[in-house]
């Protein structure tokens, strides 16, 4: 009645707006079950048999990028797109927000992982301390801390991923379908899991066999704790031999190894020696999408491939 | 010499007597008379000489002083900054702080109708034509009970009463053109005018095959008939449209999600669609009867009927049907005392479309639904006012005016007592006070047609204004005021003032909705020149301090300019040209310290205040005498012809501290404009 006595009575003239619906985008970024549980002894078995407690993990998440790669205007979003730039402990998840997209495929979807600078944040679980911690020094993006135990063996893992060295920019990322897909006037759920067992695989692969061995035959100095610079002091093929030996049954000393490894091998093309290197690649397998799928395409917005 | 001493002392003593009652520090307004004057072609007639019911709250501008002010294009709404007490929000842009009040909080009226907005786009020409405004009043606190429900200022234009006179006015500039003429009919008992404003812009925009299309025009209409001598009916018309769109291509995946998905995207047509920046309108229609008593006095009844509209990006949309009718009466009792008792009440009813979810970020979306909300909101009230002349001398006008607002479910009421008074000390010195209590509904940062917070969210804000002052005529013809103020301001929505933060992150940030306190207090000093002088001008200078307290947190308001001043000279350089100049000055505004987030963090720390402001304006014109009434001007005006930029804030560097580094990062300057309006036209009247 309103409207109608308006529009018969005054010369309303402002023309309607054509602009499309738009729907939203969330990105949860969490860590795995395995993050967030821990591996117990089968997830090594029937290899090394050890247990895997995660203590801590942090890292330093710069933004989701979504796109075409070759047309830029599209999957343009409003407002901030936040929560970007943020140090955070995935097992309490960090969420960016896209809002104002039409909607429309998106189908080039990544990430950036970026070393700390003065913009950025802790976020859930972290403190400015850590922030720090990461940005100083040797920056880096990613730390994980963990205790391993077999038997009366303790192990503690402490590992810095220097940004120089490791992967930070996933892209392509597909799970059923490559990127994601904006419905107008909902809002679209994905999640960027990311999983700790990543760094204890044998091979580049996200289904390779988890062995520890190598982790614990690297502790140089004995102090039951490994450090990312223990792990750069052995070779691939040292480390493909400390995980043979820790499948040597102990109550046979020079007998063969039960369950030989034929991992530890670089990535074709790849320059890669050091054991380090081959566990800082493994960033690359570490995040899933969706749950199954995975960013291990070009980067975000390029058609660059990752490092 | 018993007046000259006695009435200074009744000043006091009355300024001291409200200060019992509730005002804290006495201040002042000012009045500013207007005298008929030649301007060598052109013939200024002013009407309404001096203001006997009132003048001791309010500031006047006439139309020849607007006309001849450089860098207010003729716009009697633009040119209300150089009154004292106005502080700019920046430069270039007709938004003000009035004696600490925010702009939201500062009401705009055309002869006695709300106007939802003044400029075309905010900082463009105005809404209604100048021509037909024949007078400007400016109400900068304490005003008259028949005034209320703005918790700051009130601008007051009144419109040139029906003339007997066939007349017009035309002038067309280089982005647009208008004009305006008035017939009389029936022997003079009626007059029928018509006028508006048309740009070209959008043809402008079309032939460089811009996708971008900006567009404005507005109207006014009238029709006056005098059916006795002493009754008259009158219809009023006015309205305003802005439009500004993008159009582009849109993206078939989009479209074809729009028509449910059953579409394949590849076999759609390329479709152009034409998305909204931003569009506003607004209607008025004010049908009036006034009648005048035999035995003096007048009445007035009338209605208006409304509609407001505005249109943002992210489809968002907010319209507002207007209906109201008022009833006024002012009848002398006795020759010292007239009395004015009035009531008036406004329905408006808010539709639109919401922000809908997801278009913008949640937390901006959740506070804009608030805004936007559909509901209907009413504001009713009755008022009385009296004006006493105990001695023709000495004014006194106290008034009371009580109001009901509703929004949706939620209700509040206000009573506003209001005094001003006026002692002419001399006949060159003259005292004034004005105090009062203001009431006003909950408040956008600036006004926008269709668009208010919705359902008293917070309550209402409310001021306690206070002023007093003196004014002298000097020699010369120079007219010299002095006064000072104290207001008091409660529940306040002042977003701009209290964000912290750059005007363009307002919307990001919680003060959208928040409330405040606040004082401002200050120091006003004004003189004038009369027109009819070869050389004449007028100097303007505010010096005051606005505070805001939020979460039990005092703070300098975010646009507090201790020092704001201006100078205007205009000179008639003989042969019908006229040259003028206005020179602007004032202080930056202060900058909030930056607090790290965390406690390893170091953020730069920008100066206490951003530095002041100046800029020039100039105005050329030549006329020339068409016929026995007519006139041609060639006027050539510009805004900020220095091209001076502004400094709004600072962007500041934040680091991380490691241990053992010294950590101090920097600000740099963020800077805007130069805002510059050149101006080049052709005016013309008859």
């Amino acid at each position: 009645m309103k409207r109608a006595l308006a529009a018969l009575l005054l010369a309303s003239c402002v023309p309607a707006d054509h602009a499309l619906p738009l729907g939203s985008l969330e990105f949860d970024v969490k860590g795995s079950h395995t993050t967030n549980e821990g591996l117990p002894t089968t997830f090594f078995a029937p290899f090394d048999e050890w247990t895997v407690h995660v203590k801590r993990v942090l890292l330093a998440f710069k933004t989701v990028t979504i796109g075409e790669t070759n047309n830029p205007d599209k999957c343009s979003y409003r407002g901030r797109g936040a929560i970007s730039d943020v140090v955070f402990d995935p097992r309490y998840g960090n969420t960016q927000i896209f809002n104002g997209l039409e909607a429309s495929d998106c189908p080039d979807v990544g990430f950036v992982m970026q070393s700390p600078d003065g913009n950025t944040v802790p976020g859930a679980g972290a403190t400015g301390a850590d922030v720090v911690m990461l940005a100083e020094g040797n920056p880096a993006h990613a730390y994980v801390e963990l205790t391993a135990e077999k038997d009366a063996q303790v192990y503690e893992v402490k590992l810095r991923f220097d940004t120089l060295k490791t992967p930070s920019r996933f892209g392509g990322c597909t799970a059923a379908e490559k990127g994601v897909r904006v419905v107008a006037e909902k809002r679209t759920t994905s999640s960027i899991e990311f999983a700790v067992d990543a760094f204890f695989r044998e091979t580049l692969d996200a289904n390779a066999v988890l062995r520890f061995g190598p982790f614990a035959g690297a502790d140089a100095n004995h102090d039951k704790v490994i450090t990312m610079d223990e792990l750069d002091a052995i070779t691939l093929e040292q480390a493909r031999t400390l995980a043979n030996n820790a499948t040597i049954d102990p109550n046979e000393p020079g007998s063969a190894p039960r369950n030989p490894s034929d991992g530890y091998h670089p990535a074709p093309g790849s320059t890669i020696t050091l054991f380090g290197d081959f566990v800082r690649a493994q960033m690359k397998f570490a995040f899933f999408f969706d749950v199954y799928g995975s960013c291990i395409g070009d980067d975000p917005g390029t058609n660059q491939d990752n490092p | 010499l018993l007046r000259s001493t006695l009435f200074p002392l009744a000043s006091a003593i009355f300024a001291c007597l409200v200060g019992l009652v509730g005002a804290t520090t006495p201040a002042y307004a000012q009045t500013q008379t207007t005298d008929g004057q030649s301007l060598g072609p052109e013939e200024v007639t002013v009407r309404g000489v001096k203001d006997l019911r009132g003048g001791a709250s309010e500031d006047s501008l006439a139309r020849a002083e607007v006309r001849q002010l450089p860098g207010a294009f003729g716009d009697p709404w633009r040119a209300v900054e150089i009154t004292p007490g106005f502080t700019p929000v920046l430069s270039g842009i007709p938004y003000f702080y009035v004696r600490g009040a925010p702009p939201g909080n500062v009401g705009y009226y055309f002869d006695g109708v709300r106007v939802p907005y003044l400029f075309h786009f905010g900082l463009g020409p105005a809404v209604v034509q100048p021509s037909l405004i024949a007078r400007t009043d400016i109400h900068k606190g304490g005003y008259p009970a028949t005034l209320g429900r703005w918790a700051g200022g009130i601008v007051d234009a009144t419109a040139m009463p029906p003339q007997e006179q066939a007349h017009g006015e035309g002038v067309f500039r280089a982005i647009d053109a208008g004009g305006l003429i008035e017939v009389p009919f029936a022997n003079g008992k009626g007059s029928a005018l018509a006028g508006g404003r048309y740009s070209y812009t959008a043809a402008l925009f079309t032939l460089l095959a811009s996708d971008t299309t900006l567009d404005y025009r507005d109207y006014q209409a009238r029709i006056a008939y005098a059916f006795t001598d002493r009754d008259s009916v009158s219809l009023l018309v006015f309205g305003a449209y802005d439009n500004a769109t993008q159009k582009e291509l849109a993206d078939p995946q989009a479209l074809a999600a729009q028509s449910g998905g059953s579409v394949d995207p590849s076999k759609l047509p390329q479709t152009r669609i034409e998305r909204t920046l931003f569009s506003s309108e607004f209607h008025r229609a004010d049908l009036r009867w006034d009648h005048t008593f035999a035995s003096g006095g007048q009445t007035r009844v009338a209605a208006t009927l409304g509609f407001d509209r505005t249109r943002v990006e992210a489809r968002r949309d907010g319209d507002d049907l207007m209906t109201g009718f008022r009833a006024s009466i002012e009848k002398p009792i006795v020759k010292q005392l007239i009395v004015n008792v009035g009531a008036d009440v406004t329905i408006d009813q808010f539709g639109g479309s919401p922000l809908p979810a997801y278009a913008d970020d949640d937390d901006i979306v959740a506070r804009q639904q608030k805004i936007f909300a559909e509901r209907t909101d009413y504001a009713a009230g009755g008022w009385v006012d009296a004006i006493i002349r105990p001695l023709p001398e000495m004014m006194v006008r106290p008034g009371l005016r009580y109001d009901v607002f509703g929004s949706g479910s939620a209700q509040a009421k206000a009573l506003d007592p209001r005094l001003s008074a006026r002692f002419d000390a001399t006949k060159k010195l003259r005292f004034f006070h004005a105090y009062g209590v203001a009431t006003q509904p909950p408040s956008t940062p600036v006004l926008l047609p269709g668009i208010t917070i919705a359902n008293l969210e917070g309550g209402l804000q409310r001021s306690v204004q206070t002023s007093g002052g003196v004014e002298a005529d000097l020699p010369e013809d120079f007219t010299a005021t002095v006064s000072v103020f104290h207001n008091a301001f409660f529940g306040l929505n002042d977003a701009l003032g209290t964000a912290q933060v750059e005007l363009t992150d307002i919307e990001k940030s919680q003060t959208l909705l928040a409330k405040s306190r606040g004082s401002a207090y200050g120091l006003e000093v004004g003189a004038r020149r009369k027109l009819s002088r070869k050389l004449t001008g007028l100097v303007a200078y505010t010096l005051s301090r606005s505070i805001r307290t939020q979460d039990n947190h005092d703070f300098v308001s975010g646009y507090d300019r201790t020092h704001v001043a201006t100078l205007v000279a205009s000179y008639d350089l003989g042969r019908n040209w006229r040259v003028g100049g206005r020179y602007v000055f004032y202080t930056g505004v202060p900058i909030a310290r930056n607090v790290p987030q965390f406690p390893e963090q170091a953020v730069g720390q920008p100066p206490e205040r951003t530095p002041f402001f100046h800029r020039l304006d100039l105005r050329l014109e030549k006329r020339w005498r068409v016929g026995k009434s007519g006139w041609v001007a060639f006027v050539a005006e510009a805004l900020n012809a220095t091209l001076s930029r502004e400094v709004t804030g600072y962007r500041c560097a934040r680091e991380l501290i490691f241990p053992g580094v010294t950590s101090a990062p920097g600000c740099v300057e963020r800077v805007v404009g130069p805002i510059s309006v050149p101006s080049i036209g052709v005016e013309g009247g008859f």
